[in-house]
């Protein structure tokens, strides 16, 4: 999370000369870092107060007039349309060469002294948008920003008139530091690391009342765990107006809007001292007894509130509120009641600050979509005893710019007393994580710079948590960080790991996916990446009728399912592509899950891929089963790919043109054509053939590379061509061929049908290779086992051998 | 015989060879001379007359004199066939600015590349890989890791819990947000001393620019007795360096994660604006924050997290780390992708550029 902090406001609490860029460079080396930084007039240049000494009506515009401005000891003539331009009002002028944004839009123009209807102007006289200052002076359309309340001399810099040469920080504050997300917590981390005085102190409580004056505020804490504590006072005789200039240029700073001084009290504490307040008008509160009453409790059943944005909230259960004798008046620590809430006519102020359970209020703000300042810093886990300091100060701040009156000490409802957390310390522990030795006793003083105490307890040490870190530090290794990081973790020298080899094998699923990936990239193909999650209409579109994990939220029905199997959205893939690639190949190597009862779902790393293009012989079929078939050689993989029926659940194969893939007579994946029809609920015009395979149980009959001798004779080549059916199949014809002893090597190099050929017949045609490895064969004995195998076909297959 | 004939027979030969005008006439030549049954057989038969000193003598001279005349019929040789062949660029013209015939080219993805690119770097100094369940109980991914059950991580706007009975030790069943889940899965194993990296597809409910609700991390655990912060930095040290270049600088900062104590940010030095946080006009740089890019969370590995995993904290210390693979690839330099999800999105014009 991030904050805006204002230097000077950091540099009240922390003694330091730095410039801002080194102050930010320190800070973030060992604490909250500096995310960005901007100086706050930037864009003021060439900006200066003017004072308007006469106004003369422009000779050819109804609407624009001539104001004599004072910018310094001359004047200048500015041609304005200003609708609220007087005489003797102080204004902001722009000179020649000043940036401005005509009407507050656009991009910041460079002013140039020119003509206005033919009337010389030296310059412009603001509207508050047009120089960016538009939510410090909100102001209605063609009115010009009046700094008449400045007791400057013209021909200031509007920038230092407004004091605003300070650099505003951007800085990261971790979840666990909100202590650290304001003004003083920032400073505090600041003295600690650049070793400066911490200049905070707490403001007092007021001081005594006398006793017929003080407003009794009754408080119950109902739902003590929700709420362990809550402070209460009561200011009367208040003055609701703007605040005060430093007060609002403070929050303008930091991106809040200034509203009333009463409510930019309660942002300003915030912002200073990080515990978040609320103000209400105490006359419109509800009391008991006549006294003023609040009650922190959980919301009733059926309780609504009208919150300050104006909205009504339907609160439930859980939610706590704060209540007055009737009803809630504010949705505790998320934003307080529109009803209850200050207003122009306020007198009385009952100003609250309470510590709330963060997990409630993370709980509430998210619920009702209701994030505030306020909610985000309760969420992260505030002290309890960060509400005195910050309740006196708003109570000190509601004299001095309201002219209120204390009329109640500071009330005090906690649900248990105080224990500050206390850990053992063991410096030995600290040199350990750090990797380098220091002396104990810098150790020990950085600890006690942060805050915290430490006393010795035989070898080791005592620490006892300041109470503004009572929620982050949980065990004493958390000290360590404190140390290290004050010690600077660009003073710890870099070191290799120097100890002994973990000698353990790479885990073998993580080898086989990476061959697998490259063996498929060499064969041309182009790896995806697509989505774990899939919609079950695109199982539906694919056929695909299993069981699947079901995802309780997914982000959209899109991402509804796990996906059981990588087909579906290698399918989509292929629909998204096709038009500017008719033809392709793509693979992808990811988990498919499949649930199971009462234990992790089933994760299984799955390889598929797809061909697509035109088919019209199963071309595609041929592409996807030779991928298969040399991924196989490659490794030696003791498996089969075998006709097979189609399984139950998964029936998008192409009947004609699909075969299994199987190890130990199981089916491990498939290789084949997916079914026309399913090609058209994708919306895929051309044909499409995929592959799909479980890899670690194709993997697993992977056989060690063994060595062949070569042949020491040399072989017989012999070529052979025959009519067979249509129908006949290679794995026929291959199992006569394997039985012939000479026959060594044969491959079948031309398949035709057509002319010359009877219909419903086909001629294969193969190359031989005859050899014996333990002597040169001759001419006769090829020809021998040729004509042998020649007769085999025909009397097996009823082939018409035509070339032998 | 004698000498000057010799040489005036040398003489002849080595200046008609030149004159050959093709490899026949050349042939012609040298048959001529130095045949079965040239000329120089013809004096070295007259040797058998001369006395045992003149056949030394003349030995010699004849042996430099056939030499000299085969070095210069092999000159012309080269010479002829040259001409010839110089032709071969006019009858075997083709036109070679056409393009090559290329084999089929595939493409692995760009996380791909990145994994494979990021393992090397971290064997290169022992470290090995495991891969744990993507899917895995909320005890791997939350509750073993030092989160609380009310950790906002662990609430379902954060985290995709998958539609299971919850198990009464090991709660839901959860699509692990980080690779983190492999920590204790890891300890578990036995093995000491520990140097994995876990690089696993990770899950979280958002999606943007730079977030995609399906994503990559690597996970790297170093546990044995006196790992310390010096060790990280060694290793992140080298990780920068062997990534994006030796002339990156590293910076550690605090931060906070349940899992480590101390946690800190890992930085490295823009390479836009050389880590000084402006241009060269003097304009601060936009992409970096005062001159540092955060790459990833990292730190030592909290006690309770090594007693999850059985491990005994007295005796052993460990780092661990966990970045997106995504964003380090990202991050590189030269590599401008402005939309992480399109590294999803399967558009092969996009994929065969890798």
């Amino acid at each position: 999370m991030n904050i805006e902090l204002p230097y000077s406001w950091i540099k009240e609490f922390v003694r330091t000369k730095l410039s801002p860029e080194e102050f930010a460079a320190r800070l973030s080396l060992s604490g909250p870092s500096v995310d960005r930084w901007r100086k706050m007039g930037e864009g003021l240049d060439g900006v200066v107060v003017g004072e308007v000494s006469a106004i003369e009506n422009h000779p050819d515009a109804d609407r624009l007039r001539i104001a004599k401005t004072r910018v310094g000891k001359s004047d200048t003539t500015i041609v304005c349309g200003g609708s609220n331009l007087r005489v003797g009002m102080k204004v902001a002028v722009a000179l020649p060469g000043a940036a401005v944004r005509w009407h507050g839009e656009g991009e910041p123009v460079v002013l140039q002294k020119t003509k206005v209807r033919g009337v010389v102007s030296e310059g412009m006289i603001c509207a508050a948008n047009e120089i960016g200052l538009f939510d410090a002076f909100p102001h209605e359309e063609r009115e010009i920003l009046d700094l008449s309340f400045l007791s400057v001399a013209p021909g200031t810099p509007l920038a230092e008139a407004l004091e605003l040469d300070d650099t505003i920080f951007e800085i990261e504050v971790t979840s666990n530091r909100p202590d650290a997300f304001c003004a003083v917590g920032m400073a505090r981390e600041a003295a600690a690391v650049l070793d400066a005085p911490f200049l905070w102190k707490p403001a007092s409580p007021p001081g005594p009342i006398p006793s017929d004056e003080v407003e009794t505020v009754e408080i119950q804490l109902e739902a003590p765990k929700l709420c362990p504590r809550y402070q209460a006072a009561v200011v009367k005789n208040v003055q609701v107006k703007p605040s005060p200039w430093w007060m609002q240029k403070r929050l303008i700073a930091v991106g809040l809007r200034p509203i009333s001084n009463i409510v930019d009290i309660t942002n300003y504490v915030m912002l200073e001292t990080g515990q978040p307040l609320h103000a209400f008008d105490a006359d419109r509160l509800e009391k008991k007894n006549g006294k003023y009453f609040l009650a922190a409790r959980e919301a009733k059943k059926g309780e609504k509130i009208l919150a300050l944005d104006g909205k009504e909230y339907d609160l439930t259960a859980g939610m706590l509120v704060i209540a007055d004798a009737k009803r809630p008046a504010a949705i505790a620590g998320v934003m307080g009641g529109e009803k209850t809430g200050v207003t122009r006519d306020t007198t009385t102020v009952i100003f609250e600050a309470a510590t709330f359970d963060p997990v409630s209020i993370r709980r509430t703000a998210r619920k009702l979509n209701l994030p505030s300042d306020s909610s985000l810093r309760f969420e992260k886990g505030l002290s309890t005893e960060s509400t005195t300091a910050a309740l006196a100060r708003a109570v000190e701040l509601a004299q001095k710019i309201s002219g209120g009156a204390p009329a109640s000490p500071l009330y005090d409802r906690r649900a248990k007393p105080y224990r500050a957390p206390v850990f053992s310390w063991d410096p030995k522990d600290t040199i350990r994580a750090m990797g380098v030795a220091t002396p104990v006793a810098n150790m020990k003083k950085m600890l006690q710079k942060l805050g915290f105490s430490v006393r010795a307890a035989g070898k080791t040490f005592k620490v006892t948590v300041p109470y503004w870190r009572d929620h982050d530090i949980e065990a004493s290794q958390d000290l360590d960080e404190e140390v290290a990081r004050l010690y600077g973790y660009h003073n710890i020298p870099a070191k290799l790991p120097d100890s002994d080899l973990a000698e353990w094998p790479d885990q073998t699923e993580l080898l086989w996916e990476d061959r697998l990936r490259e063996f498929f990239r060499g064969a041309g193909f182009t790896e995806t990446y697509s989505n774990s999650f899939v919609s079950r209409d695109l199982l539906k579109k694919a056929m695909w009728d299993v069981p699947v994990l079901v995802v309780q939220n997914p982000l959209s029905e899109d991402l509804a399912v796990m996906r059981p199997s990588l087909v579906p959205s290698i399918l989509q893939v292929v629909a998204d592509n096709e038009i500017e690639n008719p033809t392709g190949s793509i693979f992808e190597a990811a988990n498919t899950y499949m649930p199971r009862k009462g234990e992790l779902p089933y994760e299984g790393l799955m390889l598929g891929g797809a061909v697509w293009g035109e088919s019209p012989n199963g071309e595609l079929f041929f592409q996807a089963k030779g991928v298969i078939e040399a991924m196989m050689k490659q490794w030696n993989i003791d498996a089969q790919i075998k006709p097979s029926e189609l399984k139950k659940g998964q029936t998008l194969g192409h009947p004609g043109r699909r075969m299994s893939i199987m190890v130990d007579g199981e089916e491990i994946g498939i290789v084949g054509e997916i079914h026309p029809t399913v090609l058209e609920r994708f919306g895929i015009k051309h044909r499409v053939a995929v592959f799909n395979f479980a890899v670690m149980n194709l993997v697993s009959k992977a056989q060690p590379m063994t060595y062949e001798p070569l042949p020491q004779f040399p072989p017989v080549r012999r070529d052979i061509s025959f009519i067979v059916s249509e129908r006949t199949a290679y794995d026929e014809i291959v199992g006569i061929m394997r039985r012939e002893e000479l026959l060594r090597r044969f491959e079948l190099f031309d398949v035709y049908r057509g002319e010359g050929i009877p219909a419903g017949q086909k001629s294969l045609a193969f190359h031989l290779s005859f050899a014996d490895p333990s002597r040169t064969l001759t001419s006769e004995e090829a020809d021998r086992a040729l004509s042998s195998l020649a007769t085999e076909l025909k009397k097996k297959l009823g082939a018409d051998v035509r070339e032998a | 015989m004698n000498v000057q004939e010799i040489q005036k027979w040398q003489d002849e030969a080595v200046s008609q060879v030149p004159k050959a005008q093709d490899l026949a006439a050349l042939e012609a030549l040298e048959i001529k001379y130095l045949g079965r049954k040239g000329e120089i057989v013809r004096f070295f038969e007259e040797m058998k007359n001369l006395s045992i000193d003149d056949r030394k003598t003349f030995g010699e001279m004849l042996n430099g004199a056939k030499a000299a005349v085969a070095d210069a019929v092999a000159r012309r040789r080269v010479e002829l066939e040259r001409g010839a062949l110089g032709k071969l660029g006019e009858t075997e013209w083709v036109d070679t600015t056409q393009p090559g015939v290329r084999p089929a080219e595939g493409h692995l993805h760009l996380v791909t590349h990145a994994m494979r690119e990021i393992t090397r770097i971290f064997e290169r100094i022992g470290f090995y890989r495991v891969r744990y369940p993507e899917v895995d109980w909320d005890w791997y991914a939350f509750e073993s890791l030092n989160m609380p059950k009310d950790h906002p991580a662990r609430d379902e706007w954060e985290t995709f819990f998958i539609d299971a009975p919850e198990d009464p030790k090991r709660g839901k069943i959860v699509l692990t947000p980080h690779t983190s889940n492999g920590q204790v899965r890891e300890m578990e194993s036995g093995r000491m001393p520990i140097r994995m990296i876990n690089i696993a597809k990770c899950y979280r409910r958002q999606s943007d620019v730079s977030h995609a609700p399906m994503f990559h991390q690597f996970e790297g655990l170093y546990i044995d007795r006196n790992v310390s912060l010096a060790h990280l930095k060694g290793v992140f040290d080298h990780f920068v360096h062997s990534f994006f270049g030796q002339n990156r600088k590293t910076r550690l900062r605090t931060h906070h994660f349940r899992f480590t104590e101390p946690s800190v940010e890992l930085d490295i030095s823009c390479d836009i604006c050389g880590g000084t946080g402006r241009r060269a006009g003097g304009e601060k740089c936009r992409m970096c924050k005062m001159g540092w890019l955060e790459l990833g969370g990292a730190g030592m590995v909290n006690h309770n997290v090594l007693r999850a995993g059985k491990i005994d904290p007295k005796k052993y210390s460990g780092f661990a780390f966990g970045w997106g693979v995504e964003r380090t690839m990202m991050m590189r330099s030269g590599l401008r992708i402005d939309d992480i999800r399109i590294l999803y999105k399967n558009d092969l014009r996009f994929l065969r550029q890798f």
